[in-house]
C-alpha cells in the first residue's frame, strides 16, 4: 500500500523544522532584501492616469470614419482626444500640455511622445495599435480594450519581480527538502527493507515524488501568501501562477531525485542541483530583469525557469503571458523525461543487484 | 562442499550451490544449506566469511553469481512479488526513521506488504506490544534508546507475520536485559511457529536460542549441528569447553579485518 509510504514519507518531510525554514522564510527574506536594493534597477509602474491627447487628420484619410469610434473607446479608457488643424506636434504638445499626439496621414499613423510622459506616450501607442488592428479585423462596433499598458513596458516593481522568481527558483532547488529522508533512508539502508519488501522502482519513486511535491508546494504556498500580506506581492492570475508553480515543483523535484538516483549521494545531487538552477537562472535571467538582460534568446529558451518566471512576472505585470502554456508544457515534458530516467535507472540497478 | 540437512521436517528454505564473487575474491563459494521448518538456524562466522554476503542474497538483496535460493519450494528470485511477504527481515543497523512515531514506522513498513485499514492498525499494536513499546507507540523514534530501537527494528519486520524471520546481529550494542527481551522474544515467535535464522558474534546468544548452527569461513560452512556435536567436533568432553573455543579452534585466532 503505497499511501502509507506516502503519508509517512511527507510526514518526515514536513516535520524537518529546517525545511519549512528555508522554503517559508527563505523566499520572503530573500526577496525582501533584493527587492530593497534593487528597486532602482528596475522601471517601477506607473500609472498613465486620465490625460488628453491631440490629433490630426489628412483630407480624404481612410480613417475619418472610425474617428468618432476611436474617439469614444480612448474616452471609456481615460484618453480624451481634441483635433488640431495646425502647428506640429511637437509646438501642439508643448502649448497645450499633451500627453501624446496623433498624426494621421492616407491609412497610416504617427504617435508622437512628449519627452516628459514616456507612459502616456506608451499608452496612446498601445491604444493606437490595438485600434487600428480592430479596424483590420473588422470589429470596431464593439472595441474594448480592457488592458491599456503595452506588453512591452515593464509593470512590475522590484517587490513583485523578486517576490515572484525567488518563490519560482526555491521550487526548482525542491530536492534539498527530501534530504532528510533520503540521507536517512541511505544511511540507516532503510531502502535494503523496502527492496526485502519487493516495492517496485516505481512505486519506490512515486512515494518520494509525490510527498516532496506537496510538502514543497505547501511551503511555497505558504510563503507566498506571506509575500502577498507581508510585501504585497501581485501574483497577477492567481490560479494559472500556482498551475505553472506547480508543474515547476514537479518538474524540479523529478530532476533533484534523477540527480540522487544517479548519484547516489545526497551532497552530490543538491551540489549538482544547485550549479543547474543557479546556471539556468544566470542565462535564463533570475538573477537580473529579464527584460534587460543580454543573454541570446535561443539560449534563454532552453531554460525551462525562463519560461516559468517570464511568465509569472509577466502574469503579475499585465494579467496575461504568451509564455504560460509554454512554461507549463516545458516543465511537464522534463518532469515525464526526468521520471523516466530515474525509474529506469532503478530498475536496471533493481535487476543487475 | 558441505551439505547441512537437518533431519525430516519440511525444508523451508534451501540454498543451492550459492556463490558470489567481488572480482578474483570468492566470498560465497557453493554454499548449500536446507532450513527446516521451526528452527532457529545459528549462522557464525568471523569477519569477512561470507555470512552478510548469504544473508544478502537469501534476501535477495544481491543476486547470486551462481546457484539459487529456494524459498518454500519455490525459486526465490523468479517468485518474489509471491514469496516476499512471507519473509522478515531485521537488519544489523536500525533501519527506522527518527522523525516518525513509533507506531508510524510500524505502520510504514507493515503497510508494504499490503496490509491496510483497521487489519493494519491491528498489527501495529500487536508489533509494539510484542516488542513491549506499545506504552511510547506515540513517541517519535528518535527519544528512543539504542535498545528501544532495537526493539523497534525488530517490530517492523513481523506486523505482516511471516514464516521465516532474518536476524543479522539484533543485540548489538544493547544493555544486558534488552539483549535477554530479545532472545526472550525470538524464542516466543519460534515456539509459536516461526522459522529464524540468526546471525550474531555473541555465542552465548547462539547457544543459547539456535537449534543448530553453522559455522562459515572463506565462504564455506565448515563444520554444523547442534551446539553439543560442535563441542564434540573439538573435544570429548563437552562440559569444559565453551562454544565460544571451539570456533576460535575451528576457524584460528589470527586477526580477520586488518
Amino acid at each position: 500500500m503505497i499511501r502509507y509510504l506516502i503519508k509517512n514519507n511527507f510526514k518526515i518531510m514536513f516535520r524537518n523544522g529546517v525545511n519549512l525554514l528555508i522554503y517559508i522564510i527563505g523566499p520572503i527574506l530573500i526577496s525582501a532584501v533584493l527587492a530593497s536594493a534593487f528597486s532602482a534597477l528596475l522601471e517601477s509602474y506607473e500609472s498613465a492616469g486620465d490625460f488628453k491627447a491631440g490629433y490630426s487628420i489628412e483630407e480624404g484619410s481612410v480613417l475619418i470614419p472610425y474617428m468618432d469610434a476611436l474617439k469614444e473607446v480612448a474616452q471609456d479608457n481615460g484618453i480624451y482626444f481634441t483635433e488640431y488643424e495646425t502647428g506640429t506636434p511637437k509646438e501642439i504638445i508643448e502649448e497645450y500640455g499633451l500627453g501624446g499626439f496623433v498624426e494621421i496621414k492616407g491609412d497610416s499613423y504617427t504617435v508622437y511622445e512628449s519627452a516628459d510622459e514616456k507612459v502616456k506616450g506608451s499608452t496612446l501607442e498601445y491604444l493606437m495599435t490595438a485600434f487600428f488592428n480592430a479596424i483590420i479585423s473588422g470589429d470596431t462596433k464593439d472595441i474594448k480594450l480592457s488592458v491599456m499598458y503595452p506588453d512591452h513596458a515593464p509593470s512590475v516593481d522590484s517587490t513583485d519581480y523578486y517576490g515572484i522568481i525567488y518563490i519560482a527558483y526555491f521550487g526548482w532547488l525542491s530536492i534539498i527538502c527530501a534530504a532528510g529522508l533520503l540521507s536517512n533512508e541511505k544511511k540507516n539502508r532503510i531502502t535494503e527493507r523496502l527492496c526485502v519488501s519487493d516495492l517496485s522502482s516505481l512505486k519506490t519513486y512515486l512515494s518520494r515524488l509525490i510527498p516532496l511535491v506537496t510538502s514543497v508546494l505547501i511551503s511555497l504556498g505558504i510563503s507566498s501568501l506571506l509575500n502577498v500580506f507581508l510585501l504585497g506581492v501581485h501574483w497577477g492570475n492567481a490560479a494559472l501562477s500556482a498551475l505553472i508553480v506547480f508543474v515547476s515543483i514537479l518538474a524540479a523535484s523529478a530532476f533533484g531525485l534523477m540527480l540522487f538516483e544517479l548519484t547516489q549521494s545526497m551532497v552530490a545531487a543538491t551540489f549538482i542541483a544547485f550549479a543547474v538552477v543557479w546556471t539556468m537562472g544566470f542565462i535564463g535571467g533570475s538573477f537580473e530583469t529579464y527584460m534587460l538582460s543580454s543573454h541570446p534568446e535561443a539560449l534563454k529558451n532552453l531554460m525551462p525557469i525562463y519560461h516559468e518566471n517570464r511568465a509569472l512576472v509577466e502574469l503579475s505585470g499585465m494579467g496575461h503571458s504568451d509564455y504560460a502554456v509554454g512554461a507549463i508544457v516545458y516543465a511537464g515534458v522534463l518532469a515525464v523525461i526526468f521520471s523516466v530516467i530515474t525509474v529506469g535507472s532503478a530498475e536496471i540497478k533493481r535487476r543487475l543487484r | 562442499m558441505e551439505n547441512i540437512n537437518a533431519n525430516d521436517k519440511e525444508i523451508i528454505l534451501k540454498t543451492k550451490d550459492l556463490t558470489k564473487k567481488y572480482g578474483n575474491n570468492v566470498v560465497v563459494d557453493n554454499l548449500n544449506i536446507e532450513i527446516r521448518k521451526g528452527e532457529v538456524f545459528g549462522l557464525l562466522g568471523p569477519n569477512g566469511a561470507g555470512k552478510s554476503t548469504t544473508m544478502n542474497m537469501i534476501c535477495n538483496l544481491i543476486k547470486p553469481d551462481l546457484g539459487n535460493v529456494e524459498f518454500m519450494g519455490k525459486d526465490f528470485r523468479k517468485n518474489k512479488k509471491e514469496l516476499s511477504a512471507r519473509l522478515g527481515y531485521i537488519p544489523q543497523h536500525l533501519a527506522i526513521h527518527g522523525n516518525l512515531k513509533a507506531w508510524e514506522n510500524v505502520e510504514l513498513f507493515t503497510s508494504l506488504y499490503g496490509i491496510k485499514g483497521n487489519e493494519l492498525k491491528s498489527r501495529i499494536d500487536e508489533s509494539l506490544e510484542y516488542v513491549g513499546l506499545m506504552e511510547r507507540r506515540n513517541d517519535y523514534a528518535k527519544t528512543f534508546s539504542g535498545g528501544m530501537k532495537r526493539r523497534l527494528n525488530i517490530a517492523c519486520a513481523i506486523g505482516h507475520h511471516p514464516d521465516l524471520l532474518i536476524f543479522d546481529e539484533p543485540t548489538v550494542g544493547i544493555d544486558p536485559q534488552s539483549r535477554n527481551f530479545i532472545l526472550e522474544k525470538i524464542k516466543e515467535s519460534n515456539k509459536n511457529g516461526t522459522t529464524v535464522i540468526y546471525t550474531s558474534h555473541y555465542m552465548e546468544e547462539v547457544e543459547a536460542i539456535c537449534t543448530r548452527i553453522a559455522i562459515m569461513d572463506n565462504g564455506k560452512i565448515i563444520a554444523s549441528g547442534t551446539s553439543e556435536e560442535l563441542k564434540k567436533l573439538v573435544v570429548e568432553d563437552t562440559s569444559s569447553i565453551t562454544l565460544e573455543e571451539v570456533f576460535l579452534t575451528l576457524t584460528g585466532k589470527k586477526l580477520r579485518d586488518l
